[in-house]
């Protein structure tokens, strides 16, 4: 595991996430986007490793997680997937572990051990 | 088969060179023979088989032949063996008398004369076979007996074939027509001319010359000759007859009969399946469809005709012949859908004698091939699921269809099962039955006679034949003392025209008192040595009985008696008083009497109750003064049961025009009667049914006009019965659903499938509209469809529950929708900031803090806290729009309400320089509305006009407000960068959807928009076209 990328249109949550990620693995490399459509153009450009991890919002206005999932498999990408969300919709959590990419969903906020338990999940 | 095989020889012989020499003899003349060696054996044999001569020797030991003879004679099984005995010794008249006496019928003289024994044995067979054929006949004989006492002249005339009489000279004298439809002429143009006259009784009779062939007729006047014809009349029509020629004794003279019986009809008929089962007889697979459907073609003059495997899964047809005049065309495979196939494949012919295509609109095929007509036919097995399909087809109407139908379901069962169909070579052999001669036994005369005509031997039979009680009676008597001849010509003279021929012939003689006497009589010469005659020898059998009966038939109506037999219809002669003369057969089993019963009563008063006697004696009237009459008329039976029959009565007149009496043609039509009745009481019934259901009842025909209809159907839609006539569905049908009315009634016509039910609106006469609930069926008479049946009911009051429930329903949606939106809310937009102030307090615990980032938390914190609020302020919002029952409606206009909004938006309307421009129409200046939401619409478009303004033009935001009947209609139409309702279509109205990543906002306007919209009763859609432009309508009702 090298690299997690966060992909949140809220800026809140991108610096809480950066943070406590941090705290966790000081030597990781991370990367936070709020526009899905930059994030698929800086995934698809660099080399992904299959361990890297996404943590992944649902609600954007632009382009959704779900429709980010496609594009991302339409790409050919692969890597791990983690929602990170506040919907209670059990629909959309149904959803998204219907998509064989997704490894886990995390209703937000993002805790350390949840963090931590990114390497165990492997 | 050998014809000897039923004609075994017993020998009888003590000495075994005889038995074996004779046996070779015979059998080298094909005869079959057992033989004994003595009397015991023979007997034995006897009894174990059956035998047609025994040729027994007389000197034997044990049991001589004489001894055995009467043993033979003594038992009822064998008694009427004939016998030939064989004697050493010279012929004596003792010994004669005594051979005759124990019932011996000829003798032979040893050494044994080959060609004599040959000769008897011939004879002997010819007679058994006589009588074996007498058995046969017997039983049909007598019933033909009964008859044979009733004169038939009277009939003579209204025989429905046509008789010509001609005499010896070939002369016409007699015919039972005044106008003869078979020689095209009148009667008078035709008597006592020579037959030769007309070209057809020329072609019948065979010869120019009548000689030759009267001739023939005397010389065998047992012959007849039955001719079967086709002729080409002079107007070109194909006649089909059939000719009956027979000898006729009239006043003692020969005569020619001649019957002809038109048969056109069922000969044609008879031709197509004769022709049908000859040409396919033999034939098997393909190669007998082949003939079939080529047979089709010919004789039922179809254009196509083909026989097809029902494939079941497929729901096809593949053709096993499909052919076109001569032609067989190729292997075709069709889909039974829309197709008439499909109706005949449930088991019912089907007939469309004309506009097939009409019926089957959607049958490809029929167009194609330009079908006018089609008749099909299922093939069956016995169980009676389809196998297959005969069906002929033509570019024109189809003429006698229903002929032609029946035709092909004689056929139908041959062709299902490839087996020579029972039923038409029963028809066929029907037709050619024809009465067979009739014998009668009687024990034979055997006499011999010497060339002076003296009769030197006989037997008693002989003598009791010619009328005298004993051989010895007659014996040494010059022929002429004995009888006189009539057809018998002197032995002398026999001798000359039949010199070495063994003859059998019919012969007439008068006995002494007078009494004609017709004789089977088997003649043959005796030789000597030198080969001149010597003595004649015959065997005569008695025919007078049978004679005078065939006579009498011959005179009249031997021939169509026969018809009148096997007609299925009842047949009844009565004479002037009523008494009955003749019945048929048919005729008894209609009233269970026997012929015997009711020959000679009274009909009337037999066959008929008081009232039916009175009116029918009135018929007697008109029937004497010469008219024919069909009418209805009821029967008692024996057993008392009344059958219903139409009958069919036309006068009689004998040659000179008097009257003599009835004769009918009588059917039993009860049956059909008590069918016609129940289903007269079944229509009352239905009538009364269909008049006091709840329902209303209409039939229609193919072209949708109203052929039926009950009261409540009139009711339903305010009709009375004066304003039915020429009613079609569309008379109270609503406009838009025509087509579909159409089309449905069409598809059921064509035995689609079509929902059972079908809701409509119906046309009140008071021009209002009404919903119908109405169910379809088939309407069939004879199994041609004649339309459809339609039961109704006004369901216009359900139909408003229904819509009201669905209203509710629809409400109640909306609001559970909305819900679940909040729902969402909740779940995700307020969770989020209360997430993440949660996630910034933890990290105020993370060691290692920078102090510049935990400057950023609070301030995250802070501005987390503000966007919670926001949101519960929006929730706010969405949640008061909900309900407008508490807000007052005022008097709101637009252009007032447009002129302060666009105050409140001045900044940005200068900064954008956006070009609006109003459009409304004077009756549409003010409604009657809330004034709030209707500001907070118009805010919010307005809004998003200014906002979602295109950066390469000028924007611009056209209102267009009309009004329209009960309704107010906004049009915004702006020139912005349009939204991609491909992508977003669903969720423009959305709750928090944005499209716009840069530019500011929440995604509650339109939101809020819809929602206040709806409040008011309106709707709002949106049209779109990226980088063109956006129109919102808004239709808010007045």
């Amino acid at each position: 595991m090298k690299n997690i990328f966060i992909i949140d249109d809220d800026f809140t949550n991108n610096f809480i996430a950066e943070i406590l990620i941090k705290s966790v693995f000081p030597e990781i490399k991370l990367l936070a986007f709020t526009s899905p459509e930059q994030a698929l153009l800086t995934l698809s450009n660099i080399n992904l490793a299959q361990d890297d991890i996404i943590l992944l919002d649902l609600n954007m206005p632009e382009m959704d997680g779900f429709q980010f999932i496609e594009k991302f498999n339409e790409k050919k990408l692969n890597c791990r997937v983690f929602i990170l969300t506040t919907s209670l919709n059990p629909l959309d959590k149904e959803l998204a572990e219907s998509k064989t990419v997704v490894c886990g969903y995390i209703l937000k906020p993002l805790t350390k051990e949840r963090i931590a338990s990114f390497n165990s999940l492997y | 088969m050998d014809i000897n095989s039923h004609f075994k020889i017993l020998i009888v012989d003590d000495r075994l060179e005889n038995l074996i020499a004779l046996s070779a003899v015979l059998k080298k003349e094909g005869f079959y023979s057992d033989t004994a060696l003595s009397g015991s054996e023979a007997l034995k044999l006897l009894l174990k088989n059956k035998y047609g001569l025994i040729i027994l020797d007389v000197q034997m030991p044990e049991m001589n032949g004489f001894e055995l003879a009467e043993l033979i004679k003594g038992n009822t099984k064998t008694k009427d063996i004939p016998l030939i005995f064989l004697s050493e010794n010279s012929f004596g008249k003792e010994f004669s008398l005594n051979g005759i006496v124990v019932g011996a019928l000829d003798y032979l003289i040893k050494p044994v004369d080959v060609a004599l024994l040959i000769l008897k044995v011939n004879n002997f067979r010819k007679m058994h076979l006589v009588s074996e054929d007498l058995v046969e006949t017997k039983k049909t004989f007598e019933k033909k007996a009964i008859l044979a006492q009733i004169s038939y002249e009277d009939l003579y005339f209204s025989l429905p074939q046509e008789v010509f009489i001609i005499n010896k000279e070939g002369l016409i004298i007699s015919i039972n027509r005044f106008n003869t439809l078979f020689c095209g002429l009148k009667a008078s143009e035709l008597l006592n001319r020579h037959f030769s006259i007309s070209p057809f009784l020329k072609e019948i009779l065979g010869e120019n010359n009548g000689n030759a062939i009267l001739r023939y007729f005397t010389e065998d006047s047992k012959l007849k000759k039955n001719i079967e014809f086709k002729i080409e009349r002079i107007d070109k029509t194909i006649f089909y007859g059939h000719a009956v020629i027979t000898s006729a004794i009239i006043e003692g003279k020969f005569h020619i009969q001649v019957s002809i019986y038109n048969e056109t009809e069922i000969k044609k008929q008879e031709l197509f399946l004769k022709q049908i089962n000859d040409s396919v007889a033999v034939k098997t697979g393909a190669s007998y469809f082949s003939e079939f459907t080529k047979f089709c073609c010919e004789e039922l003059n179809v254009k196509y005709a083909l026989v097809g495997n029902y494939i079941k899964d497929q729901h096809s047809i593949e053709t096993i012949s499909f052919r076109s005049g001569n032609n067989e065309l190729p292997i075709y495979k069709y889909n039974l859908k829309n197709t008439p196939c499909s109706l005949v494949l449930n088991g019912e012919a089907c007939v469309y004698p004309k506009n097939v295509q009409l019926f089957f609109p959607n049958d490809e095929d029929l167009k194609t091939f330009g079908i006018e007509s089609y008749l099909g036919m299922p093939l069956v097995d016995e169980n009676k699921n389809p196998l297959g399909i005969i069906v002929l087809l033509d570019d024109k109407p189809m003429e006698d269809a229903l002929q032609k139908e029946k035709l092909i379901s004689f056929l139908a069962p041959r062709a299902a099962n490839e087996l020579i169909s029972a039923r038409v070579n029963s028809k066929l052999k029907k037709s050619e039955e024809r009465f067979r001669t009739l014998f009668e036994q009687n024990l034979a005369g055997v006499y011999r006679a010497n060339l002076e005509d003296i009769i030197i031997e006989c037997n008693d039979s002989f003598a009791q034949i010619i009328g005298f009680n004993k051989a010895n009676d007659v014996i040494g008597k010059h022929i002429c003392e004995l009888y006189e001849n009539i057809s018998h010509p002197n032995f002398n003279e026999k001798l000359r025209e039949y010199a070495g021929k063994l003859t059998l012939e019919e012969v007439i003689i008068k006995k002494k008192n007078g009494e004609n006497v017709y004789l089977l009589e088997n003649a043959y010469f005796i030789y000597n040595k030198l080969g001149s005659e010597k003595y004649l020898e015959g065997t005569i059998i008695n025919i007078t009985e049978r004679k005078k009966i065939e006579e009498k038939i011959n005179e009249s109506e031997k021939r169509y008696r026969g018809l009148f037999e096997i007609m299925n219809d009842g047949l009844l002669y009565s004479d002037s008083n009523n008494i009955i003369l003749m019945v048929n057969s048919s005729f008894c089993e209609m009233v269970e009497y026997t012929k015997e019963e009711l020959i000679g009563q009274n009909g009337y008063y037999l066959l008929h109750d008081d009232i039916i006697r009175s009116q029918l004696i009135r018929k007697l009237n008109d029937r004497k003064e010469g008219k024919s009459e069909q009418y209805e008329l009821e029967f008692i039976t024996k057993s008392g049961k009344r059958i219903q029959t139409k009958i069919n009565a036309s006068p009689s007149y004998d040659p000179d025009g008097n009257f003599t009496g009835v004769s009918s043609l009588i059917s039993n039509i009860t049956e059909q009667k008590l069918y016609e009745k129940k289903l007269l009481f079944s229509k009352e019934k239905f009538e009364s049914v269909v008049n006091n259901i709840n329902d209303g009842l209409f039939q229609i025909d193919l072209k949708g006009k109203v052929t039926y209809y009950n009261q409540k159907f009139l009711d339903i839609f305010g009709l009375s019965v004066n304003c039915m006539d020429d009613l079609s569905i569309d008379s109270f049908t609503a406009k838009e659903y025509h087509q579909e009315m159409f089309e449905r009634h069409f598809t059921r016509i064509t035995g689609g499938e079509v929902d059972e039910i079908m809701h409509y609106e119906g046309i009140h006469k008071n021009g209002n509209r009404i919903w119908i609930e109405s169910k379809i069926k088939l309407l069939k008479e004879n199994n041609i469809i004649i339309g459809t049946q339609s039961i109704l009911r006004d369901i216009t009051e359900r139909k408003k529950q229904e819509d009201q429930l669905n209203k509710t329903v629809k409400e109640l949606n909306n609001r559970n929708n909305e819900l679940m939106q909040f729902n969402y809310i909740v779940s995700h937009n307020l969770r989020s900031p209360i997430a993440n102030l949660i996630g910034l307090s933890t990290l105020l615990n993370v060691p290692n803090i920078k102090e510049d980032e935990k400057s950023k938390i609070l301030d995250y914190i802070h501005q987390s806290a503000l966007k919670m609020d926001d949101q519960i302020k929006d929730l706010n919002v969405v949640l008061a729009t909900r309900s407008a029952l508490n807000e007052i409606k005022e008097k709101v206009s637009f252009p007032l309400l447009i002129r302060s909004i666009c105050n409140t938006f001045s900044e940005q309307i200068r900064e954008s320089e956006i070009v609006i421009k109003t459009n409304i129409q004077d009756d549409a200046s003010e409604i009657f509305s809330i004034k709030s939401y209707l500001e907070s619409i118009l805010y919010n478009l307005i809004s998003n006009a200014i906002k979602y303004k295109s950066n390469s033009r000028t924007p611009e935001l056209m209102m267009e407000i009309s009004r329209q009947k009960e309704f107010f209609v906004i049009k915004m139409i702006d020139n912005g960068c349009g939204i991609d309702l491909n992508l977003y279509g669903d969720y423009v109205f959305g709750l928090y959807k944005r499209f716009k990543l840069d530019i500011e906002g929440k995604g509650l306007g339109l939101h809020m928009t819809k929602n206040q919209v709806e409040a008011l009763g309106g709707t709002i859609t949106v049209e779109s076209l990226l980088d063109k432009g956006t129109v919102f309508s808004i239709i808010l009702p007045v």
